[in-house]
């Protein structure tokens, strides 16, 4: 018989939950449950690992029966903490598989489960536990952070411990960026962002009413729009079709509900959508992600529960081409007759698109969905900072904090990248220059990038950039550049365009600074870009929806004149579809450069002019958000 | 193609308490690679004195470690460890516990043996063709902590004088009397070819808060460390690490 005596790993009190391999006596031997590795058992042994901190002794021995697969781990917890989340007897459950013993000490349990994924399921019960506790109940401070500690601890990479220890940091921006990196793989990066945004946008409904329906609730509600067909040209809908459609969305809504319990278990009820109303006296559907009086986690459900809805809307999860109700129900949302135009504006989303009907749910007569559209390759200027995914997947970055996510294996020339294997065998690359070419294909209102090749800057390569991300606009791109650059026994040295982007030329030791040389091309390129977008193109985008400070900079720019803060709020509301509140004095403060005030007015100074006519040649070029 | 990979596992415990670890010597560690300290009463130099090797090294072992090592564990590329020496055995075994070895009556002896099957780290590809080969099963089998199938010692690859014709694979059980150990100077240990690493899942988020405390401006060098961390511990890693280095 074999007894596990202690774990790998130094318990900490403070949280009241480690874990980590066992520590196993064989009788002859101390075997390590997850690495196999095994040592002669001696007393002097087992003192020097428990004073090196390399093992934690149980307080009793765990006698185990020996599988071949195991790889047993050891999860220690203290009464105290199961008590005090309502955990206290769980890990007794006998539906948990994969445990091999038990010890019921008087201050802790330690229990040994088989393997990691044996572990799995009592480690997600309690995670989801601490994560409803802190959502739900809003601990104070020093609580919210030891359950979120304790999630993490469990596990580094939950998505949704990740989003809420992202959420309560005071520099969220990194902490989200950290966020992103502690997760593991694209699904579970996913989560992470859903989960994050429907925390931002709980927080933001405690700063408006839910009732109004105008203003900040926009950015997280969700609303589907009947164009001709069955709304009626003046406006509306028949009751008959509008109960038909509501009774629709309830049959999908339910299934939404499951869904939603499914992918977030730490929510306690997945709520009902609420149609806040069937507005403007036409055909929109608004369904609000705040309804008054609803608690935080409340929100958070909502947020996450509607974000679900838009999906199956979308007709995205496989299931529902499985159930002919649901199908049937989906058709009748989505294209109510063949004359009916439908489009959705999902939460975030800046604008109304169309919503791509499921192929088998929707008759022959229904127009052929746009074709994928691949963009001209653009040769970008950065550095490979990651290889992910066993190596499948390139991280790559372009600006400072601006990362794309490329695989390494295939090219939307269905090929290998030319160039890759280098960065795979050398990862003295790492932060390195390179010029790489890539493509965005655009399916619909998605878009991917896809690496064509890549070529290292190393000591005597050169190339041409001849694309760089737009400072101003999300997701655009200057593209048709001309712009040398080779590196010089070391230098790299960018070949300017003409007198506003000068030669710039970057050291050695700055070279071995990513983050510095990076940082020093985008200053470059943000003053060419301010200065003249003429020459060159921006990619064709979707325009997102402006932010309050272009609002108040095309205002500013068109009207020509300084503008006391009420007569920008009124331009502003004359202008734009929706009403947004302003705020100008932090707007001021982050926008010194190109936003001053006198006298005062607020008005532009020679960068925001030069700012202002670049946002509005990409607005010329994509869907705008303004009245027409 | 399989690669092996340099593990080096290392504790940094609090001098003033002398337990629980001290969180920023272990970011030092993942900024700017391991130092040595010198204590001739650490076991690792008492070693070393009596192998003759100075000056005192850093040591990283190629395919694997173990948490008795440390709790805390680098991982670096195959070229991780630009120069230095590689024996196919843990030299500090050969006093203690590797036989017939240790059962020598001097430590000349056992210095003269480990000197018998030391190589320069440039020579890397070479040596590691003659053990464990690039055989993909003998590679496996190196991976996986399995003895040698062929030969009785390390004489079987590299002929050596009668002196050194010792049968160390077929007398022990313990992977230290077959495993690569690198010996180098902390300077060639390369930490910006860092693929992986951990410490207990417990003190994670400690060592970010304080990397991100030192080094705020550094945030492409605190995202990929948080991309690179394998969550458990040192044995963790090491079983976490085996399929990729098979699969790499």
């Amino acid at each position: 018989m074999r007894k596990v005596i202690g774990y790998e790993g130094t318990r900490d009190d403070s949280l009241g939950v480690s874990w980590g391999p066992a520590a196993i006596d064989t009788g002859k031997e101390l075997e390590n449950g997850a690495a196999g590795l095994r040592q002669p058992l001696t007393p002097e042994l087992v003192q020097s690992l428990v004073s090196d901190g390399a093992i934690t002794l149980l307080d009793g021995e765990i006698e185990v029966r020996h599988f071949d697969k195991d790889a047993p781990l050891v999860v220690e917890l203290s009464h105290a903490f199961l008590s005090e989340i309502g955990a206290a007897k769980w890990h007794t459950s006998p539906s948990l598989r994969g445990r091999r013993g038990t010890l019921e000490g008087e201050s802790r349990v330690a229990v040994v489960f088989a393997d990691e994924p044996s572990f799995d399921a009592y480690r997600v019960l309690l995670l989801n536990r601490l994560i409803e506790r802190v959502i739900y109940e809003r601990p104070e401070q020093e609580r919210r952070t030891k359950y979120i500690q304790a999630a993490l601890v469990l596990d580094t990479h939950s998505p949704a411990a990740n989003a809420l220890e992202a959420f309560y940091d005071e520099d969220q921006e990194f902490a989200f960026e950290f966020a992103c990196s502690n997760v593991r793989g694209e699904k579970s990066l996913g989560e992470l962002n859903r989960v994050f945004a429907a925390l931002k946008a709980a927080r933001a409904a405690d700063h408006f009413a839910p009732s109004n329906s105008t203003g900040d609730s926009d950015k997280v509600d969700y609303f589907v729009r009947y164009r001709d067909g069955i709304a009626s040209s003046g406006g509306g809908l028949s009751i008959h079709d509008a109960l038909k459609l509501v009774r629709s969305v309830a049959e999908l809504d339910e299934f939404s509900k499951q869904k939603t319990k499914g992918f977030f278990p730490f929510i306690q009820e997945a709520p009902t959508a609420h149609l806040q109303a069937i507005a403007e006296g036409s055909a929109i559907l608004h369904f609000s992600s705040a309804v008054e009086g609803e608690s935080f986690g409340q929100r958070v459900a909502r947020f996450l529960s509607l974000s679900v809805l838009q999906e199956v809307i979308e007709g995205r999860p496989e299931q529902l081409e499985k159930k002919q109700n649901l199908l049937e129900a989906h058709r009748v949302v989505v294209k109510p007759t063949p004359a009916t135009h439908v489009q959705h504006k999902g939460i975030g989303d800046p604008e109304f698109r169309q919503i791509e009907a499921d192929a088998q749910s929707v008759k022959k007569d229904l127009p052929a969905p746009t074709g994928p559209r691949t963009s001209e390759p653009l040769v970008v200027l950065g550095y490979q900072s990651g290889l992910l995914d066993e190596w499948g997947k390139l991280q790559i970055n372009i600006f400072p904090g601006k990362r794309i996510l490329l695989s390494a294996n295939e090219s939307d020339l269905k090929r290998a990248p030319d160039g890759v294997d280098v960065l795979k065998s050398r990862k003295d690359f790492l932060f390195r220059p390179a010029l790489f070419q890539l493509v965005r294909v655009r399916t619909g209102y998605k878009r991917r990038y896809w690496l064509r090749s890549v070529t290292l800057l190393e000591d005597g390569a050169q190339g041409v950039i001849t694309a760089m991300p737009s400072n101003f606009v999300d997701d655009a791109f200057v593209y048709r550049l001309n712009m040398p650059v080779k590196n010089e026994g070391g230098h790299l040295v960018i070949e300017g365009i003409d007198k506003e982007l000068r030669r710039l030329v970057i050291g050695a030791r700055e070279l071995s600074r990513a983050q510095e040389w990076m940082r020093a091309y985008h200053d470059l390129c943000e003053v060419y870009e301010l200065a003249d977008v003429r020459r060159s193109r921006l990619a064709p985008i979707v325009m997102p929806r402006p932010t309050a400070f272009q609002r108040v900079l095309v205002v500013l720019h068109e009207q020509k004149r300084d503008m006391s803060p009420e007569e920008i709020v009124a331009a502003v509301d004359q202008q734009f579809l929706r009403d947004q509140v302003l705020s100008f004095r932090p707007m001021l403060r982050a926008y010194d450069k190109f936003i001053r005030l006198r006298s005062g007015a607020i008005y532009l100074t020679e960068d925001g002019e030069r700012l202002a006519r670049a946002y509005l040649a990409v607005e010329a070029r994509g869907i705008s958000a303004r009245r027409r | 193609m399989a690669q092996l990979w340099w593990f080096h596992a290392f504790n940094r415990i609090l001098q003033a308490s002398g337990t629980g670890t001290d969180i920023p010597a272990v970011v030092d560690v993942l900024r700017n690679g391991p130092k040595v300290f010198v204590n001739p009463n650490s076991g690792t130099q008492k070693a070393e004195q009596r192998l003759g090797i100075r000056p005192p090294r850093v040591y990283a072992y190629l395919g694997r470690t173990r948490e008795s090592f440390g709790t805390n564990c680098v991982v670096l590329d195959p070229d991780g460890i630009s120069r230095g020496e590689m024996s196919p055995f843990d030299t500090g075994g050969l006093l203690d516990f590797i036989k017939p070895v240790c059962d020598l009556p001097t430590d000349k002896g056992k210095s003269s043996f480990m000197a018998a099957f030391t190589f320069d780290i440039r020579a890397k590809a070479n040596e590691l063709d003659v053990y464990p080969t690039y055989d993909a099963q003998s590679f496996k089998d190196y991976i996986e902590c399995k003895a040698p199938a062929q030969g009785d010692g390390p004489h079987d690859r590299w002929p050596r004088s009668a002196d050194h014709e010792l049968p160390v694979w077929k007398s022990n059980a313990d992977w230290r009397a077959w495993t690569w150990e690198a010996r180098t100077l902390a300077n060639d240990f390369a930490i910006g070819s860092l693929l992986h690493w951990t410490c207990h899942t417990n003190i994670y988020r400690r060592v970010m808060a304080e990397a991100r405390r030192k080094y705020p401006k550094e945030r492409v060098w605190l995202l990929a460390l948080a991309d690179k961390y394998v969550q458990g511990a040192t044995g963790t890693l090491v079983a976490a690490l085996r399929s990729k280095q098979i699969a790499a």
